[in-house]
């Protein structure tokens, strides 16, 4: 017989050093302080470009075409990692250690950090640079209502952006074939048409349980583009005592207590809300751009995928989000010459409708045309646009997943009504500016 | 003093010729595995504790804040709940685990095909996480298989992923995926239990929990108590089964459903606009560890025994 003196001393020491590892692995560490810019080159025969597409993706499969006529064109080779949508993250550590790409690409939200800390290079003489085989420059095509959403803070574009997103309300143009033509104007219209749909058999709405649109875009028309912003920035939540606020939070919660919404929606996933909605046990589903591609293998025979936006309300507010995805330089990139050279080439007339014809979404050229399924988002865009989503997840972003992310989605599935809605989000607020400070 | 006695002291001192070669190679041994350890986990611990005490992005170089990120951590709803719900999971889940791990191993014991049954349980712990995620959400979703089976009873549905219960969905996941892992390391110590031991039990006429009080818990004390290290050790890495069930296409799952490793992936390079506050997130680690080491002296203090030597 013996004592476990000795093993309660390795209990001890491996606990610690379990946990140790566990947690560290997500701090991480390097000891090579500082960044520095990568020595530029002029005249680079090669570049590393890290891509947040899989490489079964329509998008990778454009892409990696561009590179391969690039390459025939003009000799530069393209060494293309599909790092998938982590790649900001992956691309991080490297920054401290010496850049690993030369070319990246990502949401606007995804490059803030990057933007925000520095990390990127000015784009400005990529703007200035002729398309190959155009007459046109990288900034021509670009229209100029983007612009302020792609520039850093000192005005200068950190991204060159080769897809367009945005939100809408989805719905079936084969059973409603007049109303991208005639969306409602007031949200009495929207109501109206709400109770068409459930004359016609059908739920209105598909709405999942970790849903934010809704709340989000309903407060965006209540308050106007900046009102989120107030709500998030006022220290003293103040904003939150607007009447505009809880009459937002309340047309939500009608919508809920009218018993608009599919059931078991409080206990589902956008992708499974859109699969049911794509089946047509619903009519419609309010999300992004992408909807038509994802959703199409559930579709019912006929689905004819189309978009309306919400209508405006107090505010007058009839602007529409809109959100980037695109290519970044990071700063420490050695071959930012031949990847700029590669942007301008992908950015030809040729090349770029590529994303429109395979990868079924919007691009920034005017000349090119949208998929058929996204033609009424697209001329919704050539409206008054706003940074999407109020640009919360990039300004606030701590805010936004710990304060205001959780308390919309316990308005929308009915955990809380408008009125608690409300007093939570104003003391959330207080509390989170308090622990912030 | 003799040279006799010299001789002796010296050979004492340094023990036998086995004995001296033994020390001699224990050095380059233990060196590689020793320097291995300190790079790949000793710098990185100093280096997330000093970490924890700076402003860092982990982009620039860390700016030296004092305690203000652990005078956050007490005002931080999101780390209030990512302790809480790792509490949740550390007694929680593991006083269900260790007595569901207990009634297996009973039952088990004596029964035939106790490996089939065994490896079948076992079997959840060596798929992945996101896979068990998603066989969970397709399990217990508004449309998923239970609420299909309740159906053809005229029951239902239920929902069983409503917010308020999504996180218990979590707890109960865990128990499933662990339990194999705990019955299996609880039988290698009962196995050891020589046979003879109950027997005579038996003829002295006891019950099973006179037996498994009296017998097997006595002796597979020690296992019983590094299990439940290995757990406390555990809980605080349960991640991916979260990040993927309740996670929703890069969004992170709401910070009530947060535990302390998904606190340290929120606050640095989780969701689709990461925060990079790697300073804050060291924090939350550090205090974690430091609450887990506690938790683990005094289970040790509580489940110490003599061992008994089979």
């Amino acid at each position: 017989m013996r004592t476990s003196k000795n093993v309660y001393r390795a209990g001890v020491i491996a606990a610690a050093v379990a946990v140790s590892a566990a947690s560290l692995s997500a701090c991480g560490s390097s000891s090579k302080p500082g960044t520095s810019s990568g020595t530029k080159a002029s005249g680079s025969t090669s570049f590393t470009y890290w891509s947040m597409w899989q490489q079964n993706e329509p998008q990778a499969k454009v892409i990696k075409k561009a590179a391969d006529d690039f390459t025939a064109a003009t000799g530069i080779k393209v060494n293309i990692q599909w790092q998938g949508r982590d790649v900001i993250t992956k691309l991080t550590p490297t920054l401290r250690t010496g850049s690993s790409a030369d070319l990246v690409d990502q949401s606007v939200n995804a490059l803030g950090a990057l933007v925000a800390k520095d990390e990127t290079t000015d784009l400005s003489g990529l703007y200035g640079t002729t398309i190959p085989g155009e007459s046109q420059t990288v900034g021509q095509v670009i229209p100029d209502s983007y612009k302020p959403f792609l520039n850093d803070k000192s005005g200068k574009p950190f991204i060159a952006p080769y897809e367009v997103s945005s939100e809408g309300l989805w719905f079936d143009a084969s059973k409603f074939p007049d109303l991208a033509a005639n969306p409602p104007k007031t949200w009495d219209d929207l109501l109206a048409l709400f109770a068409k749909a459930k004359g016609m058999g059908l739920t209105p709405l598909a709405v999942p349980g970790d849903d934010k649109y809704w709340v989000l875009l309903t407060l965006q028309r209540e308050l106007g583009t900046d009102g989120l912003k107030k709500l998030a920035s006022d220290k003293t939540g103040a904003a939150w005592d607007d009447p505009n606020v809880l009459k937002a939070a309340k047309l939500v919660q009608d919508l809920r207590d009218k018993g608009d919404i599919l059931k078991g929606y409080e206990s589902s996933k956008s992708i499974d809300e859109e699969g049911d909605w794509a089946k047509g046990q619903a009519a419609f589903y309010l999300s992004g751009t992408w909807v038509p591609s994802e959703a199409a293998p559930n579709a019912t025979a006929g689905f004819k995928f189309d978009s309306i936006q919400l209508p405006a309300l107090d505010s007058g507010n009839t602007d529409t989000g809109i959100n980037f995805f695109g290519f970044a330089v990071p700063k420490t990139a050695k071959h930012s010459d031949a990847a700029e050279k590669f942007v301008a080439f992908f950015m030809k007339k040729e090349e770029l409708s590529g994303i429109s014809t395979q990868a079924l979404n919007l691009t920034p050229r005017a000349d090119i045309d949208p998929p058929a399924q996204l033609a009424s988002m697209s001329k919704a865009l050539t409206g008054t646009v706003y940074a999407d989503q109020g640009h919360l997840s990039v300004d606030y972003a701590d805010w936004t997943n710990k304060m205001l992310n959780p308390e919309m989605i316990r308005l929308i599935t009915g955990q809380d009504d408008a009125a608690k809605f409300v007093a939570n989000g104003k003391q959330g607020t207080i509390d989170y500016w308090k622990s912030a400070s | 003093m003799t040279s006799a006695t010299v001789g002796v002291r010296r050979g004492r001192a340094k023990g036998s010729p086995l004995a001296r070669r033994r020390r001699r190679v224990f050095g380059p041994f233990l060196a590689p595995a020793l320097i291995l350890y300190t790079v790949l986990f000793m710098v990185p611990t100093g280096y997330s504790f000093y970490a924890s005490f700076t402003s860092w992005d982990g982009f620039s170089n860390p700016r030296w804040k004092g305690t203000l990120n652990y005078d956050h951590l007490t005002h931080d709803p999101a780390f209030k709940d990512a302790f809480f719900n790792t509490l949740k999971l550390l007694f929680g889940c593991g006083i269900f685990l260790f007595v569901l791990s207990f009634a297996f191993m009973l039952m088990l014991r004596e029964m035939k095909g106790r490996r089939f049954i065994q490896g079948f349980i076992f079997l959840p712990h060596i798929v992945s996480g996101v896979a068990l995620a998603a066989f969970w959400d397709f399990l217990l979703n508004h449309d998923g298989m239970l609420n299909k089976g309740l159906h053809s009873f005229g029951l239902g549905p239920v929902d069983w992923l409503k917010p308020q219960w999504q996180f218990n969905a979590i707890l109960l996941a865990i128990v499933w995926i662990n339990t194999g892992y705990y019955v299996t390391i609880l039988m290698a110590g009962v196995d050891r239990i020589p046979p003879y031991y109950y027997e005579e039990a038996k003829l002295a006429g006891t019950n099973s929990w006179q037996r498994f009080r009296h017998i097997t818990l006595p002796m597979s004390w020690d296992v019983v108590g590094t299990a439940a290290v290995l757990w406390t050790i555990g809980t605080v890495k349960i991640f991916e089964f979260i990040l993927a069930f309740s996670g929703s296409q890069g969004n992170l799952p709401t910070t009530n459903q947060w535990t302390s490793a998904m606190y340290v992936y929120g606050e640095t390079i989780g969701g689709t606009s990461p925060i990079y506050d790697f300073g804050r997130a060291c924090a939350g680690a550090v205090v974690t560890l430091v609450a887990v080491v506690v938790v683990v002296v005094v289970l040790r203090r509580v489940t110490s025994r003599d061992r008994l030597e089979l």
